[in-house]
C-alpha cells in the first residue's frame, strides 16, 4: 500500500496528468504486483488501496478513476474463470485503455474549438488542463480571441493559467472571483473544466463554478463544460450539501480538522440545469445523455 | 475512362468519382450507365441550386428527401464499387458536392447520413458482428480487446441488394411521414381551442385538417411577412371547414393571451433539440413562453440534423430584399441598409414538444433519436 502512494506522487510529478488518470496507473502498477489467489481478494485489495489513494488526495476524480478501475475488473473478470488468464488480459486492457484515455483530451479539443468564434472573449474558471488544451487548439487554428480568467481562491489557481496563456500569445486578464458578474457582458461564452461530472448531468468543480454558471444564465451567454468521459462519477446531489464531505475538503484537513462546518469547501456542485452542453471525448453532449452514458456503463 | 461528356461549367470532380481506382472489378456498368447517372446527379444539383429560394422552397422538404434518396439508391445501384467502404466513399463525395450546392437544405446531408449508417449496419449484419460495437461509450471503452480499426474492406456479394432492400424501406418510411404525424392529432387538440401558427407548413396543415374531421376548433395564422405564406395556409385551412384568422406578425403578443396551444412546422431540427425555423418563430416562441402556452413542434424524423447551433458560416440564409423594401422607392435605398434573412434560431428551452413519425418527445431526448439515426463519425461528411 505504501508502494501505492509513492507511485502515486511520481505519477503526479507529470503536471500535465489528470489526477484520475494518475489513480487508475497506480491502481493498475498494483494489480500487476498483487499476489492474491482469488478474484474477490483481489477485489478487496483494490478497494482498499482505492480507500489509501483518496487518504492522500481526497478529489473527485481519484475517486471515479478508482470506481472505474474496479468497474474495469469485475467486467473482465465476468468473462474469463482462469485467474491468471483473466489477470493477464487485465493487464493488456488496462495498458489499452490508458492509452485511449491519454488521448480523450486531444479528443474534446478537436470538437470544442469549433465552437470558439474569431473575436471572441472567453471567460473560464480557476486552472483546467481541459480547457488549456481546447484553447491551444482554437489558437493553433489561427482564431484571435481573449480570456479572463478568475483569479480562484484560496489557492490562485487562475494566475497558473493565465502564465500558461500567456505563454501561447492569448491576451488574458485575471480577474476576482467576486468580478464574475461585472465581467460578463463583456464575455461570449463560458468554457469550464469539471473536476467530476454526476449522474444528473451536472458537474463539480472548483468552488466559485455554481455562481459563474447562475451568471451566466442570468446574462443569457452559453456555458459550456469540458470533461473527460473518466470523470463521470455515480452521485446524484439534489443540492450543494448532498456532496459528501470527503469532496468538499482537502485531505488533509479531512485529517486534522476538529469541526468540518468552519473549514471553507474548495468545490462546489453545478446543476444541469444551468449547462448548455458537455464536451466530451464521446462526443458533444446536452447534460441529459450524461445519465444515458453513465447507465450502459454500470448496469 | 473519359466516356462521359463533361457538361458545362462541370468541376473536375466528376472524373475522380469514376475513377476510383477499382478497375478490376466484377460490376462494370456499361459507359451509357454512367453518363445517365452522372446527368442525374448533375440535373439534382442544379435543381438545388435553384430551388431553394427560401420564399418557401420550390420543392417542399419531404420531395428533397425523397429524390435524395432516390438518387443515392441509383449510385449504389449503377455506380461501380465492389465493398462497403467504397461506396460509402462515392456518397460522401457526392454528398459533400450536393450540401455544398445548398447548404441551408439540411435534409439532403440528413438523407445521405441515413443511408451510410444503413450500410455500415449492413455491412455489419453481413460480417455477424453486432452493430453495437460501432458506438462509443464508457463501456467499450473498459471492455473492447484491441484498437478496432474497422475499415470496410471485405466484399460480400448480397451486400448490394441488402442495401438496396434497406433504402427501399427507408424511402417507404418518408413517404408515410405526414400521414403518421398527422394520425396523432386527435390527442393533441380538443373541442374548441385555439391554435396559433405560423407561415405555412404542410405538415401542420395535414395535422391541423386531420384534428378537423373530428373536432371544431379555431386556427390564427401569423402571416409571416415578407414572404406572407400565412395567407396560402389559411386560404388552405378554410377550405377544409377550419375556422381561421390571420393576424400580422407585430400582433402575435397581444392575441396570445387568447391562444391554447401553439403548433408550428421547422425547416430543421438541430442536434441540441433546438430549432432552425421561419423567420418570426423565435418572436412566436418567445410570446408563448411568456404566456406558458405550450409550443408543439410538429417535424419529420428526416429533419433531425446533427449540426449544432454554433457554425455561423452555414448558418445564416439571406435572400433578395426586394421583399422588404421593392426597388422602387429608390429614394430611400441609397441611404439604408436592408436585411432579409430567412431563417431563426430557436433554444431548445422553448419548446415544449416534439411530434414526429415515430410519436412525441421531449427536446431534451434529441439526442438519443440522434444516436440512432446516424453514427457519429459521419456527422461531418
Amino acid at each position: 500500500i505504501d508502494n501505492s502512494i509513492s507511485l502515486l506522487d511520481q505519477m503526479k510529478k507529470d503536471p500535465d496528468m489528470a489526477s484520475a488518470v494518475a489513480a487508475i496507473r497506480t491502481l493498475l502498477e498494483f494489480l500487476k504486483r498483487d499476489k492474491g489467489e482469488t478474484i474477490l481478494g483481489l477485489r478487496e485489495s483494490l478497494t482498499s488501496a482505492t480507500d489509501c489513494l483518496t487518504g492522500v488526495d481526497s478529489s473527485v476524480a481519484v475517486s471515479s478513476g478508482g470506481e472505474l478501475f474496479l468497474r474495469f475488473i469485475s467486467l473482465t473478470s465476468l468473462e474469463h474463470q482462469d485467474l491468471s488468464r483473466c489477470k493477464k488480459v487485465m493487464e493488456e486492457r488496462g495498458e489499452l485503455f490508458l492509452e485511449k484515455i491519454s488521448m480523450s483530451r486531444t479528443k474534446v479539443a478537436k470538437l470544442c474549438h469549433t465552437f470558439i468564434k474569431d473575436g471572441a472573449k472567453i471567460l473560464t474558471h480557476s486552472y483546467s488542463r481541459v480547457v488549456l488544451r481546447v484553447l491551444e487548439k482554437a489558437a493553433a487554428e489561427k482564431k484571435r480571441f481573449s480570456v479572463y480568467v478568475t483569479e480562484s481562491q484560496p489557492d490562485a489557481a487562475g494566475q497558473h493559467m493565465a502564465e500558461a496563456l500567456r505563454k501561447l500569445n492569448v491576451p488574458v486578464t485575471v480577474v476576482l472571483d467576486a468580478a464574475v458578474g461585472y465581467v460578463l457582458e463583456k464575455v461570449d461564452l463560458v468554457i469550464v473544466g469539471a473536476e467530476g461530472v454526476v449522474e444528473s448531468g451536472g458537474i463539480i468543480n472548483k468552488i466559485g463554478t455554481y455562481q459563474m454558471a447562475l451568471c451566466s444564465k442570468a446574462h443569457n451567454k452559453p456555458f459550456y463544460v469540458v470533461a473527460e468521459s473518466f470523470k463521470f462519477v455515480r452521485l446524484y446531489p439534489l443540492n450543494q450539501q448532498d456532496v459528501p464531505d470527503k469532496f468538499k475538503y482537502k485531505a488533509d484537513t479531512l485529517k486534522t480538522a476538529k469541526n468540518l462546518s468552519e473549514e471553507h469547501p474548495i468545490i462546489d456542485y453545478t446543476p444541469p440545469s444551468l449547462i448548455t452542453l458537455l464536451f466530451t471525448d464521446l462526443g458533444v453532449l446536452t447534460p441529459s445523455a450524461v445519465s444515458d452514458e453513465l447507465i450502459k456503463l454500470y448496469l | 475512362m473519359t466516356a462521359s461528356p463533361q457538361p458545362p461549367g462541370c468541376t473536375p470532380e466528376v472524373l475522380p468519382r469514376q475513377n476510383t481506382g477499382m478497375v478490376e472489378l466484377l460490376t462494370m456498368p456499361g459507359p451509357y450507365k454512367e453518363t445517365d447517372l452522372t446527368e442525374r446527379v448533375e440535373a439534382f444539383l442544379s435543381d438545388l441550386k435553384r430551388g431553394g429560394t427560401g420564399a418557401g422552397p420550390l420543392r417542399g422538404s419531404a420531395e428533397t428527401a425523397r429524390e435524395t434518396t432516390a438518387l443515392l439508391r441509383k449510385i449504389t445501384a449503377q455506380a461501380r464499387w465492389s465493398s462497403a467502404g467504397d461506396l460509402m466513399e462515392i456518397i460522401r463525395k457526392d454528398g459533400r458536392r450536393m450540401t455544398a450546392a445548398q447548404p441551408s437544405e439540411t435534409t439532403v446531408g440528413n438523407m445521405i447520413r441515413r443511408v451510410l449508417k444503413i450500410i455500415r449496419e449492413e455491412y455489419a449484419r453481413s460480417r455477424g458482428s453486432s452493430e453495437e460495437a460501432d458506438q462509443e461509450s464508457l463501456h467499450k471503452l473498459l471492455t473492447s480487446g484491441g484498437l478496432s480499426e474497422e475499415n470496410f474492406r471485405q466484399p460480400f456479394a448480397l451486400l448490394k441488394s441488402n442495401v438496396i432492400e434497406a433504402i427501399n424501406e427507408l424511402l417507404t418510411e418518408l413517404e408515410g411521414t405526414t400521414d403518421n404525424i398527422a394520425m396523432q392529432a386527435l390527442e393533441h387538440i380538443h373541442s374548441n381551442e385555439v391554435i396559433m401558427t405560423i407561415g405555412r407548413s404542410r405538415t401542420v396543415e395535414a395535422f391541423l385538417k386531420d384534428a378537423a374531421r373530428k373536432r371544431k376548433f379555431h386556427v390564427i395564422v401569423a402571416e409571416c411577412a415578407p414572404f406572407c405564406q400565412g395567407h396560402e395556409m389559411a386560404t388552405n385551412l378554410s377550405k377544409a371547414g377550419i375556422e381561421t384568422t390571420v393576424i400580422t406578425d407585430a400582433a402575435i403578443f397581444a392575441v396570445m393571451s387568447r391562444v391554447n396551444k401553439v403548433i408550428i412546422g421547422t425547416q430543421t431540427v438541430l442536434a441540441n433539440g433546438g430549432l432552425r425555423a421561419i423567420n418570426g418563430t423565435h418572436t412566436l416562441a418567445l410570446a408563448a413562453k411568456h404566456h406558458s402556452t405550450p409550443l408543439i413542434v410538429c417535424a419529420p424524423m428526416f429533419k433531425l440534423s446533427p449540426q449544432f447551433p454554433n457554425e455561423e458560416d452555414t448558418f445564416h440564409k439571406f435572400v433578395s430584399p426586394h421583399e422588404v423594401l421593392p426597388f422602387t422607392e429608390g429614394e430611400i435605398l441609397s441611404k439604408v441598409n436592408v436585411h432579409c434573412p430567412v431563417f431563426d434560431y430557436v433554444p431548445p428551452e422553448l419548446i415544449t414538444l416534439f411530434i414526429s413519425n415515430i410519436g412525441g418527445h421531449a427536446p431534451s431526448y434529441i439526442y438519443r433519436l440522434m444516436s440512432e439515426l446516424y453514427h457519429p463519425e459521419d456527422h461531418e461528411l
